[in-house]
């Protein structure tokens, strides 16, 4: 690695140890609070005594999450971004930013699903590379239930729709047709105005149900070379991947329970976890959501599409 | 002896039922045939279209290529005028495709005429008619088996044979030619 990274690290582990220092400060001047507190109520009653033990472990807990989440912040914007636009340098990284409901929407992959009554994100990339325009970022997408207890009170419980990553991408081939991939299932039931595409590789047919508007369209996108691309990108990413092609853009989900661009504890020195370790994890959250370019092949500009 | 004329009737009708959905279900495959097939000649048709501008691209360099360029040319001709039945055209196309793919394997060898815009562009639409070929191809034999298998298997074979339902041919591509059937796997090397 180059030293212009190594300073930069340098500054983030001066970073963190003050995040380190505030928090010993902040846990500190808590305790010297709670202290008399505990004494006081030690002989008097047991059971405020468990109540005040409760609220302050919530309290310091709180102050971590905090502390935690501003540093994963920090080395997010300052690391991750500078690591980004390094490998890739018409690439933007937005932490905190993900990508829009609209498009979740538009990509026709969840239309089956209930609709989400929460939708929440970060890791937005956006840019392009080499020929491929794209935006990806990973999404969490939850339904509510509300249901009423033996009491008669309200219970709300709350399910995944999809957590993992969501990418739209410019395509190679010039369509205006729509053609959803999903991973097959025993029940087929085409997705409104779409109809039943049967393709002739019998792997892909066994392993996806594809629907679509165009039959013809349907098999311009997906020739025989690029289902088995495609099969091979889900041996990599998982076998419940979805991918939607609407107007010439494409679009794919990845569910995955992995955690991207994930800081270490404040707690832990950047020295000890080592340079090395630290960028290769980060490259490795990278390589998983950037290559859908290189798996499906999408810069290979061959036809009228440049 | 009521309730037996009621389930004669009861029978006729679900009988009629399943006849007519099978009579429709026939004249949809049926059709969906004639059309993959329409949209299979529109694409044959646009790459007739480009078939003069690639020999006069290419003529030009390929001088000792020149009875290529003069069998493609003939066999575009027969071709549009029209006077070939169904599975000859087929052939003719496969040979066409086989042709314009050896046209522009050839072409990797004159690095003047690769580098032009006027061939990269022609390449380039070439590729995309012929990916688009063989997409309706592959739908157009989707269908032809969709048909064929109710010709063939009962009880739409009793109503094909009624129809006079014949079998259809596949559009296949020659078996010794078909590694260049994708112009595209050129631009791989």
């Amino acid at each position: 690695m180059n030293s212009e990274k190594g300073d930069l690290l340098e500054k983030l582990e001066q970073k963190r140890k003050l995040y380190f220092q505030y928090f010993i400060l902040f846990s500190l001047f808590i305790t010297i609070i709670a202290i008399p507190i505990f004494i006081e109520f030690l002989k008097r009653d047991s059971f405020v005594l468990i109540f005040l033990s409760i609220v302050y472990i919530v309290i310091l807990s709180t102050i971590y999450i905090y502390f935690q989440s501003s540093w994963t912040n920090k080395l997010r914007e300052e690391f991750i971004r500078d690591l980004i636009k390094q490998n890739f340098p018409e690439v933007d990284y937005y932490p905190k930013d993900y990508i829009s409901k609209k498009i979740y929407h538009e990509s026709r992959l969840f239309e089956r699903s209930p609709k989400p009554d929460r939708y929440e994100g970060e890791n937005l990339i956006i840019g392009r590379i080499g020929k491929t325009k794209f935006s990806l970022s990973w999404i969490n997408v939850e339904y509510k239930e509300t249901d009423k207890d033996s009491d008669d009170r309200i219970k709300n419980e709350w399910h995944t729709i999809f957590k993992g990553i969501l990418i739209f991408a410019d395509f190679n081939k010039d369509f205006s047709s729509t053609t959803v991939v999903f991973p097959e299932s025993f029940i087929k039931i085409s997705p409104r105005k779409l109809e039943r595409v049967k393709l002739e590789d019998p792997l892909f047919e066994s392993i996806f149900d594809v629907y679509g508007d165009n039959q013809i369209e349907s098999r311009y996108i997906l020739t025989p070379n690029f289902m088995e691309r495609i099969i091979k990108f889900r041996q990599n990413k998982g076998e419940k991947i979805r991918l939607s092609f609407i107007n010439s853009s494409i679009y794919i989900a990845i569910p995955t329970n992995r955690k991207f661009f994930k800081a270490s504890s404040f707690f832990t020195s950047l020295k000890d976890i080592g340079e090395r370790n630290i960028v290769s994890q980060y490259i490795e959250d990278l390589k998983f959501m950037t290559s859908f370019i290189e798996e499906l092949d999408l810069n290979r500009r061959i036809w009228t599409k440049d | 002896m009521d309730s037996a004329i009621l389930f004669l009737l009861l029978f006729i009708l679900i009988l009629l039922v399943i006849i007519v959905l099978i009579y429709n279900s026939l004249i949809s495959k049926k059709n969906q045939v004639k059309n993959a097939f329409s949209t299979i000649d529109v694409y044959l048709k646009q790459r007739y279209d480009l078939i003069p501008n690639i020999v006069e691209a290419v003529k030009e360099y390929m001088k000792h290529e020149r009875h290529l360029l003069e069998k493609i040319t003939q066999i575009r001709t027969t071709l549009t005028s029209g006077q070939v039945n169904e599975k000859e055209r087929f052939k003719l196309e496969g040979e066409i495709t086989n042709i314009l793919g050896r046209i522009f394997a050839i072409a990797e060898n004159y690095p003047v005429l690769k580098a032009s815009e006027n061939f990269l562009h022609l390449q380039k639409t070439l590729n995309d008619v012929e990916e688009k070929i063989a997409a309706a191809r592959r739908f157009y034999n989707t269908s032809v088996t969709e048909l064929n298998n109710a010709i063939e298997m009962f009880p739409s074979n009793i109503i094909a044979k009624l129809m006079k339902l014949k079998k259809t041919e596949w559009f296949e591509i020659p078996e010794p030619n078909r590694e260049n059937v994708y112009l595209s796997e050129l631009f791989k090397k």
